[in-house]
């Protein structure tokens, strides 16, 4: 009997610790329970592919968002590289066709980061509002994809890179998934053990302190949006595969979607709070929660009920965090 | 050999000279506290050898070889470490992160990896100094002010400099916690590394010190030892030679009335049994140090902060003040000491600013350009506004003038009660004097001015009454006849307890 209250006690209170693991397994049991054909193979794996550049993108914003500032432009970045990704494998002939995809990979990813780096020198060098200059950036690369499409999307030739990323673990769990999911819990050290990473943190929580601590403040800021770019530029490469094509706004409003998945997470606008796993949950409760709308038949009644209700829940939910620390205006 | 010497250290900010041609010097084992009033430049010195203001001319010697200190960065690989005034601790990280911020133990030679067990087991060492528990784990936001003035005294000791700068950090400790931090300190000095101490209270300075460096208005006073030096002559020291005062005393008392506001009996955090009055026609002066209560107090009148017990009374009729808006509606103003961030809005235009108080009280439902461009220039007109237009933007105006403005604000808005806080922080000279005679105007006219500052020389020469503030507390009154430089700074000075 008195085991039983241990074990219990100890659910309890790791069940308190991990809210959002707890919230994700009640959402996740609620959909398979009303509609079983939540749990088909094809709404699963759909899940899956999207989970996996969804939690790098949501990577990249932890990130930006840590240190105190935005990025709006990882979405516009994805869907460049997915337009650099096709038009590359079409359209360059370097020796043999690995060689054209290899290619086309590296430099896809060089662009990303050369965007993220942009955003950064913006905002660490001259001190400009991260809103506005990764704003103006999305305008910019969204141009440049344009440009490069003519209006068309650009159809993904069948190569070994498509093959190994929809490769089935299992013959359940998409490649993928697998690389995102090692990304994850390699940055989670990076955020939790390396001076690397508990930099942003500082950074976001007082420049001040980091300052006289002897931090050199633009090295983070400037790591923090090439981090970004990075993480949306292979994001990119996983949505062309997942699309078969490159399209301009392949990512369209990923951006915010990947914002209100963090900041669902914990982390904090203002910068220097929030762990990244649980930013990833923020990730699956939303993803879960678009399911819901479908699967409860609530599409049904309208499709466009979708995004009211994903919007109303993740309101309801900044507004309960904020019950704890409620505003105050003489500080 | 000295550890640190600096020759000719001088400063400016927006062409305001802060320090002129300081010079400064440190030897091994010595505990050197730094003296001077407010405004003195001590503050500065420390952030300049601390690498925080990198724009200084002069010459810095550490261990006889000539340095350039441009960062904080550089300051700590020279073995500088400092403690500012305002605490350096980033909020949401906790103590033991914030102790050895950029100074992390690491696992493995990577100097990658952090060591966290190895930090805390040291963090709770140096916290066990102070006979104290704090919890390391919790973002140290959510510690109490004193746990982490704490906290900011162990990330000193856990720098392990040769030098460390301390500006007032024991302000926020208790009596028990100030008598270790001094014996760590006199052991600090013992093994051989050396020590700037600022501090107000002057006990602490003859507890501790083992000489004196006094700095007054930017320039350097003198070097004492401490066995050659009293209390009288290190106030003498920092206030200089007693002023004479250009003031004639305008007969006070001729057009001064009756009360008009009045405190009883008033507590609030950090206020204890606050009772005083002001009268029709009258400039008090209310005398203290930063954390003495006499900004609690303004803010408590201008009902920004609620009070426990005690009343305000406005022409003998009890006030009950919620926020600051009842406090307009009595009549009551405040121009606060951070005129840029709390009183200005700076993007706006001269006559927008003047109208914002009372916007409320206008009539019209539409704010027409012309209606408020002649208000602003009657006001230019009677306080003597320099710009070049009311449409002038009042980010682009003076400290002086930018100051005229947010009076003409209060005035539009026909208050009789004006609170000031520091109303001539960073103004100079001759905008002081400019403004000190548009207020004695602005009183004739039976308004009451209540002026908040640590300046005394700005309150000897403005107020007719002068009251002194420490920890919380009233100390005395004094009408100005009586008021005297060496007293008023001996009370606001030395009725500070030190354990």
């Amino acid at each position: 009997m008195e085991n039983k209250a241990v074990l219990i006690q100890r659910i309890k209170e790791s069940a308190a610790k991990n809210k959002l693991l707890v919230i994700t397994l009640v959402l996740f049991g609620f959909c398979s329970l009303y509609n079983p054909s939540f749990l088909s193979r094809l709404n699963i794996n759909g899940m899956m592919l999207s989970t996996s550049y969804m939690s790098l993108l949501v990577i990249g914003m932890t990130f930006v968002i840590l240190t105190g500032g935005i990025d709006l432009s990882v979405g516009a970045t994805a869907g460049l590289a997915t337009v650099v990704l096709a038009y590359g494998m079409n359209n360059w002939m370097i020796a043999n066709d690995t060689i054209t995809l290899l290619f086309s990979i590296v430099f896809v990813l060089v662009i990303s980061v050369a965007i993220g780096l942009v955003n950064g020198l913006f905002v660490a060098m001259l001190n400009l509002p991260p809103l506005v200059v990764t704003l103006g950036m999305t305008w910019v690369v969204t141009g440049i994809a344009d440009t490069i499409v003519k209006g068309k999307p650009i159809p993904l030739p069948a190569t070994p890179l498509k093959a190994f990323l929809k490769f089935k673990v299992f013959s359940v769990i998409p490649m993928m998934l697998i690389i995102s999911l090692a990304a994850l819990v390699l940055f989670i050290f990076v955020f939790e053990k390396l001076r690397y990473g508990r930099r942003f943190y500082t950074v976001g929580s007082s420049k001040y302190a980091a300052y006289v601590s002897g931090m050199n403040i633009r090295f983070v800021l400037i790591n923090a949006y090439s981090i970004a770019g990075l993480l949306s530029g292979i994001a990119g490469i996983f949505i062309a595969v997942n699309l078969n094509a490159g399209y301009p706004k392949a990512a369209n409003g990923y951006e915010l979607y990947t914002i209100a998945a963090a900041v669902m997470g914990g982390v904090a606008l203002e910068g220097g709070k929030g762990k990244l796993l649980n930013a990833f949950y923020g990730v699956l409760i939303l993803q879960i929660l678009k399911k819901l709308v479908v699967f409860t038949g609530l599409a049904n009644i309208s499709g466009f009920l979708e995004g009211m209700i994903v919007g109303t829940i993740l309101v309801l939910v900044l507004f309960f965090n904020s019950l704890k620390s409620k505003g105050n205006w003489h500080e | 050999m000295s550890l640190l010497e600096a020759k000719n250290l001088c400063i400016s900010f927006s062409g305001t000279k802060i320090l002129y041609d300081v010079d400064f010097h440190i030897k091994e084992h010595e505990i050197n506290c730094l003296c001077g009033e407010n405004g003195a430049g001590k503050s500065t010195l420390v952030k300049i050898l601390s690498g925080v203001h990198p724009h200084y001319t002069g010459q810095i010697m550490m261990n006889g070889k000539e340095v350039c200190i441009r960062s904080p960065h550089d300051a700590s690989s020279l073995g500088i470490y400092a403690i500012h005034q305002h605490r350096d601790l980033a909020p949401d990280l906790n103590a033991v992160e914030n102790m050895f911020l950029c100074n992390e133990s690491y696992i493995g030679k990577g100097r990658q990896r952090l060591d966290f067990a190895t930090m805390k087991i040291k963090a709770k060492e140096l916290i066990a100094k102070f006979e104290v528990d704090i919890d390391v784990d919790i973002p140290v936001q959510r510690l109490s002010v004193s746990e982490q003035g704490i906290i900011a005294i162990c990330k000193a000791l856990a720098s392990d400099s040769k030098l460390l700068l301390i500006d007032e950090a024991s302000a926020p400790l208790d009596d028990a916690e100030r008598v270790t931090l001094y014996k760590t300190l006199r052991l600090l000095a013992e093994e051989g590394k050396g020590i700037v101490y600022i501090t107000h209270h002057l006990d602490e300075v003859f507890r501790i010190g083992n000489t004196v460096t006094v700095l007054r208005d930017g320039y350097n006073v003198a070097k004492y030892n401490v066995d050659e030096l009293d209390k009288a002559k290190l106030i003498a020291g920092m206030t200089g030679d007693a002023k004479v005062y250009s003031r004639e005393l305008m007969c006070a008392g001729e057009w001064i009335g009756e009360k008009v506001i009045e405190v009883r009996n008033l507590y609030a955090e950090g206020l204890y049994d606050i009772s005083l009055y002001a009268r029709k026609g009258e400039i008090l002066g209310i005398a203290g140090l930063e954390g003495s209560g006499k900004k609690t107090l303004a803010l408590n009148c201008f009902g920004f902060k609620k009070y426990s017990k005690g009343e305000i009374l406005k022409s003998n009729r009890v006030l009950n003040l919620k926020n600051p808006l009842d406090a307009i509606k009595n009549n009551i103003g405040l121009v606060p000491d951070n005129r840029k961030e709390t009183g200005l809005v700076l993007c706006r235009n001269i006559s927008d600013n003047i109208i914002i108080a009372s916007i409320n009280k206008v009539k019209q439902r539409i704010v027409l350009n012309s209606w408020k461009t002649n208000i602003a220039r009657g006001f230019i007109q009677q306080l003597r506004i320099k710009c070049t237009s009311p449409s002038q933007l009042v980010e682009y105006l003076s400290g002086g003038n930018q100051q005229k403005v947010l009076v003409a604000k209060w005035i539009y808005a026909g208050v009789d009660v004006l609170f000031m806080i520091e109303p001539t922080e960073g103004i100079d000279v001759g905008a002081r004097a400019d403004l000190y005679n548009r207020i004695r105007e602005i009183v004739k006219e039976g308004k009451t001015i209540i002026i908040i500052t640590s300046d005394i020389d700005e309150l000897m020469e403005l107020s007719d009454r002068i009251i002194t503030m420490a920890e919380g507390r009233i100390v005395n009154e004094y009408s100005i006849e009586e008021a005297d430089k060496q007293t008023i700074l001996t009370d606001i000075l030395l009725k500070h307890k030190v354990g």
